[in-house]
Order: C-alpha cells, then structure tokens, then sequence
C-alpha cells in the first residue's frame, strides 16, 4: 500500500469511531486528541480499526506513534513495508 | 444525571491533608458553568491549544476542564488561578509549579464524555481514570490483547449483562496506575493485575504493589472511575464542584 492509501484507512478509521469528524479537517501533523475530544477507549478502537483494516500488529509500545496522521502514516507504512514479501524479481 | 451519594459541595478554602485524597468532579457540558470565566485564566499555551479543537463542543470541554482545575489548585495553593503554572515531565504529565511555601500538591485528571474527575493528595504520586460504560467496545477481543491472564479469566467468568462494567473496572483500574506510574507505556497493561468483578473488592497486583493503594468511585450514573495513590494511609474526600458553582 501506497502511504497516499494507508492515510485513507487511517483517516476512514478515525471517522469510524468519531462520526461527527469531517475527514477534510484533520489536520496532518496535530495530535488527534488535540483536534477532537477523544478518550483512552476511543483511541483503543481507533488502535484496533487500523489493525483490522491493514492486518498489522500493533504493539502497546508503539502507540504513541499514531497520535497524528502524519505520525501514523510514517509508521505504518514501515510497518508494511517490513511485512511485505521481498520476493526476487525475474 | 442525579450526583452520587458521596460528593459533597465543597468548602469554600478546602485543605488537603497528609493522609486524604481529594477527588473532585465537573459536568463539563453544565451551562452553569461560566465559559467566559474560565477562559480568561488560560495561559497562552492552553488558549492556543483549545484553538486547535475542531468541534466548539470539545473546545468548550477543555476551557472549562483546565479553568476549573486552575481554580482547585488555586484554592489550595492560595492564588488567582491564573497565577497557577504547570511543567511537564519528560512523558506530559503534567505538574504544578510549586513556590518555596506552597504544599507539594501532586495532581492528575481525566474526562470522559463531558464528565472530568480530578485527584489531588499531598506529596504523593497519584493518578485517576474515568470512562463512560459504553458498549460499543469489542469486549473479549480487548481483553485478550490489553488484559493479563488473570484478569482475562475473571472477565470471561462475568455473565453477560456484567461484562460491560467489568471491563470498564478494569478498564480504568489499570489507567489509573499507569497513570500514578507517570511513565506512559512502557510497562505493558498485561503485566500487573486489577480485579474486575462488580461488587467485589478492588485490588492491585504488581511487582511494585506494596507501594500503592486502588479505589474504585462512582463519578456518576454510567460512568466508572478509579484513583490509584501512594501508601495505604489515605481516605478519599469526594466534591462536586457542579454543585458549588451553583
């Protein structure tokens, strides 16, 4: 996936649990819980939209990475990236 | 929403004392609070914060969470609430700037939904949770990620129309040690023990336990809250400040 595609799901995941949010007007690099009154559960189903939606574990350690889409973005698209096969090229 | 039984309006001056812990709670949505009040002893930082909400509702809720909890630690430092200055340590949680004169006031606060509770002791490391009991959580699926072997056994033995609040005790339970712990995530939520079953005792297992005691509170009807301190020697005062802006 595409970092451009992994924003998108990020993004849909963030609508999901908070439907009143207009996608246009998350801003990149601000913390989502400074933008919208998210709470911890809030967050934890945002944690497990994104895993479900990408099939990417998500260690506790790892969350406070995906506190801002750019944040979010960068970090899953490493971890894709990592997972993704290397297969040899003919 | 009718109060819990147990918070109180408060005093005018109230006096925090070696061995309580004051809890205070807000209804953040009352129009009985004064927005206009609130803002005005902001600091710059936290203006420009609540700038950053998106929803006039969520701004709204943070004015008044961080107006109201200026104005308790002004009453118990002794100055304007604008006069209150926080720091922050290395992981955002958030202190207050003491002077030479002032008691070593340790706080912390939550919110959910419109509801925030405050904890404050004197010199100890404290920290609090509050949830809304809400169902739209995956139950078992969290518990098998966040919850400890314990504590995920206990929970499958709740019968269903338990479940909803025995995830939310533990739910809160949990944050609020980490949050008494101050060091975020670093030490994985399946590594200590609370106990979940409603109307049971609350209790807290970890390999740093003795150093701490667990309550559970009632922040008001459908709401679950916890408050973890240090020590065993404190007793728990419950205000209302809803009820003393009245």
């Amino acid at each position: 996936m595409t970092a451009n595609e992994i924003a998108h799901v990020v993004v849909d995941a963030l609508t999901g649990i908070a439907p009143e949010i207009d996608p246009a007007a998350v801003q990149s690099s601000i913390n989502f819980r400074e933008q919208f009154d998210l709470d911890s559960v809030d967050f934890l189903n945002f944690v497990l939209a994104l895993h479900e939606r990408l099939g990417i574990d998500i260690p506790e350690a790892d969350y406070a990475r995906l506190y801002s889409l750019e944040s979010a973005v960068r970090y899953l698209t490493e971890k894709a990236s990592a997972a993704k096969p290397s297969g040899s090229e003919i | 929403m009718s109060p819990s039984e147990n918070w109180s309006e408060p005093p005018r001056a109230p006096e925090l004392e070696d061995g309580e812990v004051h809890l205070w709670r807000a209804f953040l949505d009352s129009e009985q609070i004064s927005l206009r009040e609130f803002e005005a002893v902001l600091a710059d930082d936290e203006r420009e914060r609540a700038s950053r909400f998106v929803f006039p509702r969520d701004r709204d809720r943070f004015i008044r969470g961080r107006g109201i909890l200026r104005a308790i630690l002004g009453q118990y430092t002794q100055r304007p609430a604008a006069a209150v200055q926080f720091v922050y340590d290395p992981q955002g949680k958030p202190r207050l700037r003491l002077g030479e004169s002032d008691p070593p006031i340790r706080f912390n606060l939550a919110h959910s939904q419109g509801l925030a509770v405050y904890a404050f002791s004197r010199g100890r490391e404290i920290g609090t949770d509050v949830e809304a009991l809400r169902s739209d959580v995956p139950g078992e699926g969290v518990a098998e990620q966040f919850f400890s072997s314990r504590e995920l056994a206990e929970f499958r033995c709740l019968p269903p129309e338990l479940r909803v609040e025995g995830f939310f005790l533990c739910w809160t339970r949990k944050e609020a040690y980490l949050k008494a712990l101050g060091t975020g995530l670093t030490v994985p939520t399946g590594a200590f023990d609370v106990s979940l079953t409603p109307g049971m005792p609350e209790t807290l297992q970890s390999a740093d336990g003795s150093r701490w005691t667990l309550r559970s509170f009632r922040p008001g009807d459908g709401y679950a809250g916890a408050v973890v301190a240090e020590g065993r020697d404190w007793g728990l005062r419950l205000w209302d400040w809803t009820s003393a802006s009245q």
